[in-house]
């Protein structure tokens, strides 16, 4: 079995699963914002305080928010070493032909780095603590004004939804025909790009009439159910925004308002 | 303006045949030809029938996914061909398919359940209700806040039920909906329909091709080619060896020996049930 | 070829909260020509076992050998061994793909090694041993056959690379009865060809009862017992142990007990029963 565990809902009642969905993406986007603007080493400080408060409150594992580094350090190794030699200023530590380290480069790749770390924690940290349905809910919320232009907002909730939810489902069944295959003699891993991708088509054919035959089933389940039967549909988790979400706004609002400051040197802390 | 023609029928099909068409209006395959049948309020019915024998045809056919070529359904006196009152249709007629994966929308079981209620603008407060309510019927409710990936089946086809339960349907259509599991889930689907009828009153129509399942009906339709073939109490049914051939089935193991001992000449009633069976041998001796 | 299984264990995610011993120190051997059912409630470890034996798993402690193999060996060719241990997934119509049926059965042969005529003549020879129509069938797309004509096809994909040792896993699921009868029967006619010993996993104990001559049962990731059907179900107790209900016909004769009516022996088919029957009335 694969390790399908990054972006899955972590189930608690802690004060940050209980916050409203949409205060949790607005301040999750904030957030991210907030970690792009930032250039200056010590304003992470604050930022990593930040994270590892709003998990402990959460009560997810702290080793779950750091898993959820693995499935991208691949592309944060990659990306460290394309603006490590990219900038060229500031003083030179190593060169050799055309390509040099150089204490900016140093710099712009350790940014980068933390950056796309921060991104990922932050966003695992509101899938962690925020159930599917609450956050497409969440997403149609916000996209009103959408609607008022005739976007059919619940239509795009729903399709995010179920996209959530047959995720897991079908990676399960990838492990499957990709052994069944393999029973029969199929190898993923030898030859070259050209020969690995046709190797795959075995697997990629079953995998997409399978797709199709859930649809298909799906289709009928949701006619079944009385989708679209009246404009009127209710919703039974009704999203209010509580004393919890103003406070949680001014905290993070306070936190960011601090390492901008930090980052500006406000306090001629540097 | 609709009246029940009959007090007691809640679903009446009166000849009744469809064909599958591709778009270009070419025939594909047989659905189901010229089936009448009725079915009374709070009746277990099971419908059987072999692979491709049209039983899932007739499921479809009684929600109005698909309207009959020629021929009548009526479900509650209502028309399926009658499109604005469609949902009155599938919101009274709860249908539960094979897979259990494929009839989930939500990554929360609460969250599932309310998918139903929603669509028909039930009020918040009573999906809550409907919600409690359905999870106990279930025997699920200590799920309620959880995922459904990590269930077995047997429980992942509860929640499927319940799903369709927190609608208020009056008939529940199992779809093959055993047909997926192990022995023990099917044993808890089966439980789990069985309560309903019993307790609740409720209406049900069982697809399978288990012929123990069929055992415990109050009434048994058996479906080969597209025709219905045979209708009567399991008793009738499967006593009629000709008529279960035909249909290519089995008897139950209880009835097949049953039938080879009265015609070697033994004096024993005909057994629906391995119960039954000893019972007739022990009057024998 | 004899397939021998020592203190095999396997623990899924070790070394992580999810961890979860899936077997544990399972030991038996599997003889040339059995055909053996693997039985345990879902979740006991089954399929896991028998994903060793063409190495789709590799073995994290413990040994098998499978003839010459030495699948704990760190060096394996699973292109062979894989060939002579065919295994058949659960709903293997989902993993038809090719084209046409004829491409589709000729996949495992190619992927052995086999040259494209080669294959091609394997291919013919399996869908015919599997009772499709070859003429009829071969050129036509595997998703335009029927329910039942798709699993005969998969089966056909796997016994196409001539495997002396086939795993079925629950072969007959979803099946009707006619098509369960039609595929049970199929194996035994299989055996009959160069498939020399079947491992079967199955909930249903009327086909253990009736094909299989030994059973192994898994309870709770653990082997329980290793066994011959009759014996598994002569023992009401060793049967309780493992949440599995008995076949109808040792039901009929476990009630008759009951009630004073003792047969002699216990009936794992039908006309056994019937035979046994016989005598007391």
């Amino acid at each position: 079995m694969r390790d399908v565990s990054f972006g899955q809902y972590y189930p608690s009642n802690s004060v940050v699963h209980r916050l409203d969905a949409r205060a949790k993406l607005l301040l999750t986007i904030a957030f991210i914002v907030m970690v792009f603007l930032v250039d200056n080493l010590l304003a992470y400080i604050p930022v990593v305080v930040f994270i590892l408060l709003v998990t402990l409150v959460s009560r997810v594992p702290v080793l779950k928010v750091l898993k959820s580094i693995k499935a991208i350090i691949f592309i944060v190794v990659l990306m460290s070493i394309i603006n490590l030699f990219a900038n060229a200023e500031g003083e030179v530590y190593w060169s050799w032909w055309r390509l040099s380290i150089t204490s900016g480069g140093v710099l712009t790749a350790i940014n980068l780095a933390l950056r796309l770390i921060f991104l990922v924690m932050g966003s695992s940290l509101l899938t962690y603590t925020t159930t599917p349905m609450e956050l497409t809910d969440g997403m149609e919320s916000l996209m009103y004004p959408l609607k008022l232009i005739k976007v059919p907002t619940h239509d795009i909730a729903i399709i995010m939804s179920i996209a959530l939810r047959f995720i897991p489902i079908l990676m399960e069944e990838v492990d499957k025909i990709m052994m069944a295959q393999k029973a029969r003699g199929a190898c993923f891993d030898r030859g070259g790009v050209f020969k690995r991708a046709k190797a795959l088509l075995p697997v990629l054919i079953p995998l997409f009439v399978s797709a199709f035959r859930r649809a298909d089933e799906l289709a009928l389940a949701l006619d079944a159910r009385c989708y679209n039967a009246t404009p009127n549909r209710t919703k039974y988790k009704q999203a209010k925004l509580g004393w919890g979400d103003l406070v949680a706004t001014l905290i993070t609002g306070v936190f960011i308002t601090l390492v901008v400051a930090i980052n500006n040197n406000f306090w001629g802390l540097y | 303006m609709e009246q029940i023609a009959q007090k007691d029928i809640v679903i009446s099909i009166d000849n009744v045949s469809y064909d599958y068409r591709s778009n270009s209006d070419e025939f594909v395959a047989r659905g189901v030809k010229g089936v009448s049948l009725s079915i009374e309020r709070g009746d277990f019915c099971v419908l059987l029938g072999r692979n491709g024998s049209g039983k899932s045809t007739l499921a479809k056919l009684l929600n109005g996914f698909i309207v009959p070529d020629s021929g009548t359904v009526l479900v509650n006196g209502i028309d399926t061909k009658n499109d604005d009152r469609i949902y009155d249709i599938r919101s009274k007629v709860g249908m539960v398919f094979q897979n259990p994966d494929n009839q989930m929308v939500a990554s929360i079981i609460e969250d599932d359940l309310a998918f139903g209620p929603e669509n028909l603008g039930v009020p918040r407060e009573e999906i809550e209700e409907r919600i409690t309510w359905a999870l106990e019927t279930v025997n699920m409710s200590e799920h309620r806040k959880r995922s459904p990936n990590k269930l077995s089946g047997g429980q992942k086809q509860r929640i499927a039920i319940a799903s369709v339960l927190s609608m208020l349907p009056e008939i529940l259509i199992l779809d093959e909906s055993t047909a997926m599991l192990d022995p023990k889930g099917r044993a808890e689907v089966m439980e789990t329909a069985m309560r309903l009828n019993k307790d609740k009153g409720m209406t049900v129509i069982l697809i399978t091709h288990y012929m123990d399942e069929a055992v415990g009906a109050d009434k048994v339709f058996v479906l080969s080619e597209g025709e219905l073939i045979g209708q009567g109490t399991p008793r009738e049914i499967f006593r009629d060896r000709e008529l279960i051939k035909r249909a290519y089935l089995e008897l139950p193991i209880a009835s097949s020996i049953s039938l080879e001992l009265i015609e070697k000449g033994y004096d024993i009633p005909f057994a629906l049930t391995d119960e039954e069976l000893v019972e007739g041998i022990c009057k024998l001796k | 070829m004899q397939i021998k299984v020592e203190n095999l264990k396997y623990t899924y995610s070790p070394k992580t909260p999810f961890e979860k011993v899936a077997l544990d120190d399972i030991t038996f051997t599997i003889n040339d020509g059995d055909t053996i059912g693997i039985i345990g409630s879902t979740g006991s470890g089954k399929s896991t076992l028998c994903q060793h034996f063409n190495a789709l798993i590799r073995i994290s402690k413990g040994k098998i050998y499978v003839g010459e193999w030495e699948l704990h060996a760190k060096k394996l060719d699973l292109g062979a061994l894989r060939q002579a241990v065919g295994m058949l997934f659960q709903y293997p119509e989902y993993q038809l793909f090719a084209d046409t049926v004829k491409d589709d059965v000729a996949f495992g042969p190619i992927n052995f090694g086999k040259s494209k005529e080669d294959a091609d003549i394997l291919a013919k020879y399996a869908l015919e041993l599997v009772g499709i129509n070859y003429d009829e069938v071969a050129e036509k797309s595997p998703f335009e056959l029927s329910g039942g004509q798709k699993r005969r096809v998969a089966i056909a994909g796997i016994i196409a690379s001539r495997p002396e040792v086939l795993v079925l896993d629950e072969p007959t699921a979803g099946l009707d009865p006619q098509g369960k009868r039609e595929i049970l029967d199929l194996v035994t006619e299989l055996k009959k060809s160069y498939v020399k010993t079947v491992i079967m996993i199955s909930h249903n104990m009327d086909e253990i009862a009736e094909y299989c001559n030994r059973v192994i049962v898994l309870n709770d990731s653990k082997l329980l017992y290793d066994t011959t059907p009759r014996e598994l179900f002569a023992n009401k107790e060793l049967l309780s142990q493992t949440g599995l209900q008995a076949p109808h016909t040792v039901r009929v004769k476990e009630l008759l007990k009951d009630r004073g009516i003792d047969l002699q022996g216990t009936p794992l088919t039908q006309a056994e029963l019937i035979s046994l029957l016989g005598g007391v009335l």
